[in-house]
């Protein structure tokens, strides 16, 4: 057995260099267990948990039999990393560039790019490596499904959701669109600019609230591998949003459509107007405009072209607006229907000063009230305004919603100009009657009629039927709403009376009745102002009306702006005939009967057909 | 022979290895088990997973084919394709509509001159009692009737056949 000497500083050396190792470990052991412990366990959380947003589904926008509108859908962004790209599937090329529809030179040379010079000077290029490069946008499911079965190694898609509008601009001003806008939020005090998807416009922003749900959020965790260990999954669901149905109908917005359509090829209007409601409830059936816009693809469109014209455009409202004076009149019981009114003088005295009257087209001489109303005599008119006096003509166009907000919900809505009394000069208690010194929204012009087919009740144009969940459930009802009672009940009959004999072979709108069905409405014919002046040349045609007269079921109104044909624009040549089309559809569609009509009025009616049959081009 | 008394000690001593060996046989079977569980969760939650997957892609899918519906289904799409496969579709004209609880007095079509009456009678009560219609009888009064007076005059009859013939031949001429 041998002994084995060592040296003692040997020992010590030994000793002391194992203690410093030792020192070492504890002192690094500290410094990341305590020092530094709170910046690592950060990083090794961020390594280990990933927090993801999950985004709640926007709700859907249906119309009133449950067709869908609007609707989210996914899509794919689909892209290639150059870098990953296998040269061994370039012979793959032509059928992905079939898939996709993009050219297939096209395709290759994105592909075969590998890099892109980043520099603001030709003296300091930066090169860098490209790791995605985008193929086809908005590429479909099965379509996407193809692409990954060509397994082509570095192709691949970014799925994301976008708002679809299935019928294009069908009823694009009611349903609006959603954009991309900047928001400025603020985290510790700086301020970070986001671009955000919003609903700018319509239905979308005005439902907003019920439309786009909450988000909700997934904690997980991860191997070394980047592997999701999905039994440490802790989640919040997103709820997704609500739907939202409409009144609208989209076989009678397609009608309207379809009309409106038709008008722009015939007449080459500026604008059109149509709009379809049932007076009893103010639920709109049907709103189009020209021009219009597709939402999906809004960004295409001029701005023009997305106002929604029956509520943001005004215009004088012309012969449509007699009926707030006859109404007022007979309700005020100032005249009856059989009252004479001189219509052939020039000028009448008002206030102990004469007062010129505007002229009328035909010249009619003495005439009893419903020869006014079916003959749009514009004396007629002025000289009943004049009997109502100001004070009451402005209190009737208030409450017919002249000058007022409709409650059209979307919003985009205006006021028009209805002036007080006090600011009027000395020919507008003169020229309101007629239409002229007041402007008004379409929307005005319809709720207004309307409001006379309602027995005298204005309401307030509907378009939100329910608030309905995934399982069709309603969630929130909207109801019909009253806003005030404008005339009587008898009052508004007996107007309405006046009013189906303007579609009659004595009226200005023949073209508008409805063979078989009791028609009433008035026609509208507005000069422009031009350069300050009426303009001879360019008209506003409209026609406002409802039927059936006695029990009536629709109301509508259609207006064309500046309609080119020979001759004068009239309300009863371009709107009219739009009012019948429309109705003849709606009556079939809707399966409105005609009412039960004495002897006497069949008879006219009869007689109303059969002119009618001769008017017909 | 005196029998001695069994030691104390060696019967704990088999009693604390039995304990022992029990505690070791739990703890390693809970052990196990807890081993076993956790990879049952972890199976359960890869499961879950991927089931959820597909419901998310199932959802997709769905949210994909409901807009082609829709798009398919939306009436000037519809009307498109009618036109390009050659079909003249049209709506029902007013006149080839009859309302079965319409009666005689009611108006229920345009009044033309040239052109027949087609609903003559209350369908219901026609269809309740066809012996107040005679078929061959009703014809020839239905025939009779157009002849004589124009439609907006024709007096109704009680003919449950005679509105039907009206009604196929105005049909028929409609088409």
């Amino acid at each position: 057995m041998s002994k084995v000497f060592i040296a003692p500083w040997r020992l010590q050396v030994l000793t002391l260099g194992m203690v410093g190792c030792f020192c070492t470990v504890l002192w690094r052991l500290a410094d990341l267990h305590i020092i530094d412990r709170e910046t690592l366990a950060q990083k090794v959380e961020a390594n280990r948990k990933t927090l993801e947003v999950r985004s709640a589904r926007r709700g859907n926008l249906l119309d009133v039999r449950g067709n869908l509108l609007a609707a989210t859908r996914p899509v794919i962004d689909v892209g290639v990393d150059p870098q990953s790209f296998n040269s061994k599937d370039l012979d793959k090329l032509p059928k992905l560039a079939k898939i996709l529809g993009v050219p297939e030179a096209t395709l290759t040379q994105t592909i075969t790019r590998k890099s892109r010079a980043e520099s603001d000077s030709a003296f300091n290029p930066e090169v860098s490596l490209l790791r995605w490069v985008k193929l086809a946008e908005k590429v479909d499911e099965p379509t996407y499904q193809q692409v990954l079965d060509l397994k082509i190694k570095g192709v691949y898609g970014n799925r994301r959701y976008e708002r679809y509008y299935p019928g294009n601009s069908t009823a694009a001003h009611v349903l609006g669109y959603i954009g991309y806008v900047d928001e400025i939020r603020k985290v510790d005090g700086l301020e970070i600019k986001d671009t955000v998807l919003r609903p700018l416009m319509g239905v979308e922003q005005y439902m907003d609230f019920y439309l786009r749900g909450q988000d909700g959020w997934r904690e997980s965790e991860h191997d070394g591998r980047r592997r999701e260990l999905s039994q440490y999954r802790c989640e919040v669901a997103p709820t997704d949003g609500l739907d939202v149905e409409l009144t609208l109908d989209l076989v009678i917005q397609s009608i309207a459509e379809s009309e409106v359509h038709r008008l722009v090829q015939e007449y080459k209007p500026k604008g059109i107007s149509i709009i379809v409601s049932r007076p009893s409830t103010g639920e709109l059936l049907a709103l189009a405009n020209y021009p219009t816009f597709d939402p999906n693809e809004f960004w295409k469109s001029d701005l023009n072209s997305l106002r929604n014209r029956a509520v943001a455009d005004v215009f004088e409202p012309g012969s449509t607006f007699k009926i707030v004076a006859i109404g007022g009149a007979l309700n005020e019981g100032i005249v009856g229907p059989e009252t004479i009114i001189d219509c052939g003088s020039t000028s009448v005295p008002y206030k102990g000063r004469q007062i010129r009257l505007p002229k009328d087209d035909h010249k009619i001489g003495q005439a009893p009230i419903r020869e006014i109303v079916y003959k749009s005599s514009n004396r007629g008119a002025a000289q009943l305004g004049m009997l109502l006096g100001e004070d009451r003509l402005y209190k009737y166009a208030k409450a017919y919603g002249y000058g007022e907000l409709s409650g059209y919900g979307p919003g985009g809505e205006v006021f028009g100009i209805l002036h007080n009394p006090k600011n009027w000069d000395g020919l507008t208690i003169s020229r309101m009657p007629m239409g002229h010194a007041i402007s008004a929204t379409p929307m005005q012009v319809h709720c207004a009629m309307a409001s006379v087919a309602n027995g005298g009740v204005l309401m307030m144009p509907q378009i939100v039927k329910r608030v309905v969940n995934k399982d069709g459930n309603t969630v929130v009802q909207f109801t019909p709403k009253i806003r005030r009672r404008v005339l009587s009940p008898a009052t508004a009959a007996l107007l309405a009376g006046m009013l189906r004999e303007v579609v009659s072979p004595i009226g200005t709108a023949v073209r508008a009745s409805i063979p078989g069905y009791e028609c009433a409405g008035k026609t509208g014919t507005t000069q422009k102002i031009v350069d300050g002046k009426y303009s001879n040349t360019e008209h506003i045609a409209t026609f406002t009306g409802f039927f059936p007269s006695s029990q009536p079921e629709l109301a509508m109104t259609i207006i064309v702006d500046e309609p080119n044909l020979k001759g004068t624009g009239y309300g009863g040549v371009v709107a009219a005939p739009v009012f019948k089309n429309i109705g003849e559809q709606l009556i079939q569609y809707l399966a409105i009967r005609p009412p039960q009509v004495d002897s006497n009025s069949r008879e006219a009616i009869a007689a109303s057909d059969k002119h009618q049959k001769n008017v017909r081009p | 022979m005196k029998l001695k008394a069994p030691r104390k000690h060696t019967s704990y001593f088999y009693y604390i290895v039995a304990l022992v060996v029990l505690i070791l046989v739990v703890s390693a079977g809970g052990g196990l088990a807890i081993v076993y569980l956790r990879q049952q969760i972890t199976l359960s939650a890869a499961k879950t997973k991927e089931t959820e997957t597909e419901i998310t892609s199932l959802d997709r899918k769905i949210q994909h084919l409901d807009t082609r519906i829709a798009a398919v289904h939306h009436p000037d799409s519809l009307r498109r394709r009618a036109e390009s496969l050659g079909l003249t579709l049209t709506q029902p004209a007013a006149k080839q509509v009859v309302r079965m609880e319409a009666t005689a007095s009611q108006r229920t079509w345009p009044a033309e001159a040239d052109q027949p009456e087609p609903l003559m009678v209350s369908f219901d009560l026609a269809l309740m009692d066809p012996s107040l219609a005679p078929v061959a009888k009703a014809a020839k009064n239905a025939t009779a009737t157009r002849t004589a007076k124009p439609a907006s005059t024709t007096k109704p009859t009680n003919s449950t056949k005679s509105t039907k013939t009206a009604s196929a031949n105005k049909s028929k001429k409609n088409n």
